[in-house]
């Protein structure tokens, strides 16, 4: 049996050795057990986030666009074969607590059909009221070529959140950051020709875009 | 991302003990004398820079082997294992500071500052090596500057006539409540 | 039977390992702006004393005295990473409002505490016992410290908001965790001096 005083080199590496294998295996298993579970619990995260943002849809295309400000995911949903809408996840560090990340569902327009927040870890009472609807219903409708995505304070058209304003800060600037990136997407194409996302526009930015599938 | 807004953000918007609670339980443990506020804040400056690299690159290495489960554990270990060697360095390089440190030092393992750096800037995807190393760094600085206040306060609060209760861990805390409030001020500066 | 329940409730007030051995102050300040989510950091730290005290104290003959640390703390470590996947699989909303402070359980001082002080000495059914009675005293301290902020700061309790409108933002802020914990603190160490002088 092992000397509980004196062990020898061995036996402790051995000891050491068992206890990691063992509880390795434990969480393997685990994690084998939970696996599916956590991806469907995501998976339908996903898409009751996606249903706030988008028109009724029957199928998503993904795609990661990239801007100068990070990367951002892009659902392209698609009814009966035409595009009904974009959803668009950004993110930025700039929250009260750091990460703030948003899902943005645009119509073909660029005008903003909902917002929906999928991490955020603000302070709750202050920060955390960006969940609320007071603060959320009024990306609603809001069309970012013609008003500006900031907060009042600095010169914008978004209210910000009483006593929050780093909060309403971040979120806004992930709303614009999604723009953007539709922007991009799109080729500036939003801006002029309201409505008019023609595929030959589509097509032609393809190559800037990497696709995600 | 800009290190100016790491760095002031790191130390007082977002202070690692004030703000984020993290390693609560030295902050209030050694935080009786300035001298040992500052050794401690040493070491762990010492340890969470190199914690954060090294799991930094775990991190990478974990998600390219599809395991990023293990996080938590590898993390712990590596972290551990600097600690250890923190220990026989100081021991050899100044044997007042480890006289000083005492059983505070093997307890970094249990600080949750170095772990939640360090899980912290895993889960920064965009954070590259040196905006890491800086992101630590600054961090560590916030934590020595919000022991060193605290220590500071403390040498006083011995003097001042406290009723019975309150005297020792609450009034601690207390203290530590109206300094929070203060450090709230710089919530401005982001 | 009395020593067990004594092992049991010696958590709760009088060894509270949170008000009165002030350990484990960083998910007990960080985690209670609300009485939910005090509670169920309260349980999940329990989940993990409980089974570290238990499958310590079956091991505790196993491992050479010079490895022990190294060697509790990977049984830590994996028991909090089995609970971090049951959380991200069945407790999702609770597990993202817990966010950083779940991996954290690995260095919450009384998890290794327990295992060190108690679970390495005693027999698996006290370990077991004392493993419990130490989470539910966490529990305990942290739903008390997590409601008393919800209905000062936010004007709810459990999510039911009993005012409408702010409630004293101060209070879900960092500085309401300190002030609230220190009267807390103050309060629990009169009462279990009540206690003793009873047992007397």
């Amino acid at each position: 049996m092992i000397d509980k005083k004196n062990p020898t080199i061995v036996q402790m590496i051995a000891v050491l050795l068992i206890v990691a294998a063992v509880c390795s295996a434990g969480v393997a298993a685990v994690y084998a057990m939970t696996k599916d579970t956590i991806a469907e619990t995501n998976a339908k995260k996903l898409q009751k986030s996606l249903s706030e943002v988008l028109p009724e849809y029957d199928k998503t295309d993904t795609l990661t666009i990239k801007t100068d400000d990070g990367n951002a995911f892009c659902y392209i949903a698609q009814k009966g074969g035409q595009t009904v809408g974009y959803a668009i996840k950004t993110s930025n560090m700039t929250g009260y607590n750091g990460l703030v990340e948003v899902l943005t569902g645009f119509d073909n327009d660029g005008k903003i059909i909902n917002t929906s927040a999928t991490v955020l870890n603000e302070t709750p009472g202050l920060g955390q009221k960006a969940v609320e609807p007071k603060f959320k219903d009024q990306f609603k409708g809001f069309e970012p070529s013609k008003k500006t995505l900031k907060v009042k304070k600095d010169g914008g058209d978004v209210d910000a959140i009483s006593a929050a304003t780093i909060t309403s800060r971040a979120y806004t600037l992930a709303v614009q950051q999604a723009f953007n990136a539709l922007q991009k997407h799109l080729g500036n194409k939003v801006d002029t020709n309201s409505g008019a996302t023609s595929s030959a526009n589509k097509n032609a930015d393809e190559r800037e875009i990497e696709n995600d599938k | 991302m800009d290190y100016v807004i790491i760095i002031i953000s790191s130390i007082f918007v977002n202070n690692v003990v004030l703000a984020k609670f993290l390693g609560i339980c030295p902050f209030m443990g050694v935080s009786n004398k300035v001298n040992t506020a500052l050794g401690m804040s040493g070491a762990v400056a010492f340890v969470m820079v190199i914690a954060t690299l090294v799991t930094f690159y775990i991190q990478k290495l974990l998600v390219s082997l599809g395991i990023d489960f293990m996080q938590t554990i590898a993390f712990i270990l590596v972290i551990a294992s600097l600690v250890q060697m923190v220990e026989l360095v100081l021991k050899k390089v100044s044997p007042s500071l480890y006289q000083a440190l005492g059983i505070f030092l093997p307890l970094i393992t249990t600080n949750c500052t170095v772990l939640g750096v360090a899980i912290e800037v895993a889960g920064k995807a965009t954070y590259r090596p040196a905006e890491a190393a800086v992101y630590a760094l600054s961090n560590a600085i916030g934590y020595g500057l919000a022991l060193t206040i605290f220590a500071g306060l403390r040498e006083q609060l011995e003097l001042s006539e406290v009723p019975e209760g309150m005297r020792g861990v609450p009034i601690a805390f207390i203290t530590a409540g109206i300094l929070a409030m203060a450090f709230m001020g710089f919530a401005g500066l982001a | 039977m009395s020593s067990k329940l004594s092992i049991l409730t010696k958590g709760l007030i009088k060894e509270n390992p949170a008000l009165i051995l002030i350990l484990g102050m960083c998910p007990t300040l960080g985690v209670t702006s609300s009485a939910i989510n005090g509670l169920g950091m309260g349980l999940a730290t329990t989940f993990v004393i409980l089974l570290s005290n238990v499958i310590i104290s079956i091991i505790k003959n196993l491992i050479p005295d010079n490895v022990h640390i190294p060697a509790y703390i990977v049984v830590i470590a994996s028991l909090v990473t089995i609970l971090q996947q049951l959380m991200a699989a069945y407790l999702p909303a609770l597990n993202e409002s817990l966010g950083l402070f779940i991996p954290l359980i690995v260095v919450n001082c009384i998890v290794l505490g327990r295992a060190e002080a108690f679970a390495s000495k005693n027999g698996v059914v006290d370990s077991a016992l004392d493993g419990l009675g130490m989470g539910l005293g966490f529990t305990l301290a942290l739903t008390v410290l997590g409601a008393i902020r919800e209905v000062l700061g936010s004007g709810s309790i459990f999510n039911l908001k009993f005012y409408e409108g702010d409630g004293i933002i101060g209070f879900v802020l960092a500085p309401g965790a300190f002030l609230v914990l220190g009267y807390l603190v103050a309060v629990t160490k009169k009462l279990s001096k009540k206690l003793d002088k009873k047992e007397e």
